[in-house]
């Protein structure tokens, strides 16, 4: 970068009001210069940007600096050290070599001398060793005594240690600077192993956490004590020794109560309550009575047993006698063959009797209905139900000439063969008259005919139904059919009548008014010629003049008929669709054609499928006769158009 | 005060002193001074990233000397 292109650029910050570019080679800006510290003029530290890079120089400088400075202190400690090695290496090594000898010149004699003083030391260094351990030995065994122990922790319940002789505690395992206030705690590992594994034992058997017999040692049982171990942390069992005090605890431990037991109920104890009912009888109250050596009693009583005779007000209310007999001797005579069944179908004539003894007992308790009392009911039954009741009942049922045909239909087919045979009977039977002479059979036969013909009812055209019109009778026969099929709807023709009367006055009025236009325009033009105001005129002028007129005469035309419009005209608007096969389409089908139409795609098959199958249906009901009962066999389908057709409910008889 | 070099890898490459202080919108101008295009239709950015914004300065861009951006045509979409 040149400094007249900073410059050009310059130029332009200027104007945009920013600050200049440091231009190489010219002198920095005043306020540069004041920033030559890290702090600004505030004495803040660097702050923004600006301020810190331009105290980036001075920063550099300061760490060239200290790094001059480290690397001055270094040389010199490297000096001094190279120059002690030197002076170590130059130092002359003191002391006795192997070759030199470590005393004056010792003889053999000497050297013995030595030798015996030399052995009495060592005896003697020997002997304060040994002496040395020995008072030591004797000073742990003197002091180890149980005062030694007083104020340890040991980590176990205290009933743990009770039975069992010799129990070898050790140092808990913990850190060294770890519970440092608590002091050491003793333990035995087996023990600790064992109450690990009472542990895991407990919480594997899965108990439920809520025990209602679980009963701590202050004797009452804690809310949600089973939470207790989490939020409090396990309770530890501990105890500390004591000189004087581990006696008299272990005393306490001996002497506390045992356990709490749970709540045992001894199930001996409820043997004196009531014994519990059973479902069958005790065999020492049942009395059976012994079995009857006569065979017609044990029938006699079969008979008492059977249901008729349980029911005494249906088979004896005309029976006053028979009511207040007793049960058993009800027998009236018996027909002979049921005896016979009844004989070989006792096969356990104990259970039999105790049955029938149930029985008996039972229809005693029962109160027994006399014929009076059933009269007195009746007569009550009779006052107290109201008149109108009667009076409904009556209105109730309503035959009519349907159901009425109905029931003959279905009679019918009964009566009719014995009829026809008669008929044939009576021909032979008139053959046979003119030979020989016995008339009284036939004289009821004749009679039965007879009644035959007039079953019929006079109303009722032979086929119990009213005839159906037929198309040849006349266009109002025809109209009468369509509308009992519901082929056509039943159309209001009075409103459709006035509406039709009422379009064709509207027509006949404009009609007229057209005629009465046209007649004035005659008129008028006539007046014009015979008056000669044409004449006057140039030819032009006459056709401008007409011209007007006719303007004139059109907007008089129009305003009158816009008028008559107004009031008379009531356009009957009817949006009719047709389909592709002529059919009448409702609204919804059309909208549906349209639209298949306009998207260019029909229904799927099935959809398509089905409305086929929806017109074949139509087509086929249209064309059905009335009366054909082919469809639902199940209901009379005449009836049920009868009902249909003069609107009444009716009920389904068969 | 760092160079920024603008280059639109058409032929077009030019070294522009900024302080790192500067909006991208003010240092447009100083490109447009150099490119002969108008500010507006100035778009930088570095190769592969979004355009700059012009409301926010080179240095957080973290723009140093020596950068080279990428200098396109901004349609204004």
């Amino acid at each position: 970068m040149d400094a007249a292109s900073i410059e050009e650029i310059n130029k332009i910050r200027r104007a945009m009001g920013m600050k200049p570019l440091p231009v190489p080679g010219a002198a920095p800006p005043p306020e540069e210069s004041s920033r030559k510290d890290t702090h600004d003029e505030n004495g803040e530290a660097a702050s923004t940007l600006e301020t810190r890079e331009a105290a980036a120089y001075d920063n550099f400088k300061k760490v060239q600096e200290a790094e001059e400075a480290r690397r001055r202190r270094e040389e010199k400690v490297a000096a001094i050290k190279k120059a002690r090695e030197l002076a170590q290496r130059s130092a002359v090594i003191a002391g006795k070599g192997l070759a030199d000898d470590d005393d004056d010149d010792l003889d053999a004699k000497t050297w013995l001398k030595n030798q015996k003083k030399r052995q009495k030391k060592i005896e003697a260094a020997r002997k304060a060793q040994e002496e040395k351990e020995a008072a030591e030995a004797a000073r742990a065994a003197a002091e180890h005594t149980a005062a030694d122990l007083a104020g340890v922790k040991v980590a176990h319940d205290m009933a743990s240690f009770l039975d069992g002789d010799d129990q070898i505690l050790t140092l808990k395992d913990t850190g060294v600077l770890e519970n440092e206030e608590e002091g050491d705690e003793l333990e035995n590992l087996a023990l600790r192993e064992q109450e690990k594994l009472q542990e895991k034992i407990e919480l594997k058997r899965k108990r439920p956490v809520y025990d209602p017999n679980d009963i701590d040692e202050t004797g009452e049982a804690g809310i949600l004590s089973k939470y207790d171990e989490e939020i409090h942390g396990k309770k530890k069992k501990t105890f500390t020794l004591d000189a004087a005090t581990t006696t008299t605890e272990l005393g306490d431990v001996l002497n506390a109560p045992v356990e709490r037991k749970q709540q045992v109920v001894d199930l001996d104890s409820l043997e004196d309550a009531p014994a519990p009912t059973s479902d069958y009888l005790d065999p020492s109250e049942v009395k059976i009575k012994k079995p009857k050596k006569k065979k017609s009693k044990s029938t006699r009583q079969r008979r008492a047993d059977d249901d008729d005779a349980l029911l005494p007000e249906d088979t004896g209310v005309g029976d006053g006698a028979a009511q207040e007999m007793d049960v058993d001797s009800t027998p009236a005579v018996l027909p002979k063959k049921r005896k016979v069944i009844d004989d070989s179908f006792v096969d356990d004539e104990d259970l039999q009797s105790s049955l029938s003894l149930q029985r008996k007992e039972a229809l005693k308790k029962r109160k027994r209905t006399r014929p009076e009392d059933i009269a007195k009911q009746l007569r009550e039954e009779a006052a107290n139900t109201p008149e109108g009741e009667i009076d409904g009942e009556d209105k109730g049922f309503f035959m009519d000439e349907t159901s009425r045909f109905v029931d003959a239909l279905q009679a019918e087919p009964k009566e009719e063969r014995p009829a026809r045979k008669t008929k044939t009977e009576t021909a032979a039977a008139v053959t046979s008259m003119q030979e020989e002479e016995s008339s009284e059979d036939e004289e009821m036969h004749d009679a039965d005919g007879v009644d035959r013909g007039t079953t019929p009812l006079a109303d009722v055209p032979a086929t119990g139904v009213e005839e159906e019109k037929t198309v040849d009778q006349g266009m109002g026969a025809t109209l009468a059919l369509l509308r009992d099929r519901h082929l056509i709807e039943e159309s209001n023709g009075a409103e459709l009548n006035e509406k039709y009367r009422q379009r064709q006055r509207f027509l006949n009025e404009l009609h007229r008014r057209m005629a009465l236009f046209d007649q004035e325009t005659r008129q008028q033009r006539e007046k014009d010629r015979a008056s000669g105001r044409l004449e006057r005129m140039s030819a032009r002028e006459r056709e401008e003049w007409q011209r007007q007129q006719n303007a004139i005469r059109d907007q008089h035309q129009s305003k009158v008929m816009d008028q008559l419009f107004k009031e008379g005209y009531k356009p009957n608007v009817e949006l009719k669709y047709v389909d592709g096969d002529g059919r009448h389409l409702d609204a919804k089908e059309a909208f549906k054609e349209l639209s298949h139409q306009f998207h260019g795609k029909g229904s799927g098959k099935g959809k398509t499928d089905k409305k086929l199958k929806k017109l074949a249906e139509e087509k086929r009901r249209m064309a059905q006769s009335m009366l054909d009962a082919s469809q639902n066999v199940g209901m009379s389908t005449a009836a049920s158009h009868q009902g249909k057709k003069r609107r009444e409910a009716g009920v389904r008889l068969a | 005060m760092i160079i920024v070099t603008v280059n639109d890898r058409l032929g077009t490459k030019a070294q522009i002193p900024a302080f790192p202080s500067d909006t991208i919108g003010q240092f447009k101008v100083m490109v447009a001074m150099k490119v002969g295009r108008e500010p507006h239709e100035i778009l930088l950015k570095r190769q592969g990233e979004r355009p700059f914004k012009d409301h926010i300065s080179l240095g957080d861009y973290g723009i140093s000397n020596g950068v080279q951006l990428d200098l396109e045509v901004d349609t204004g979409d």
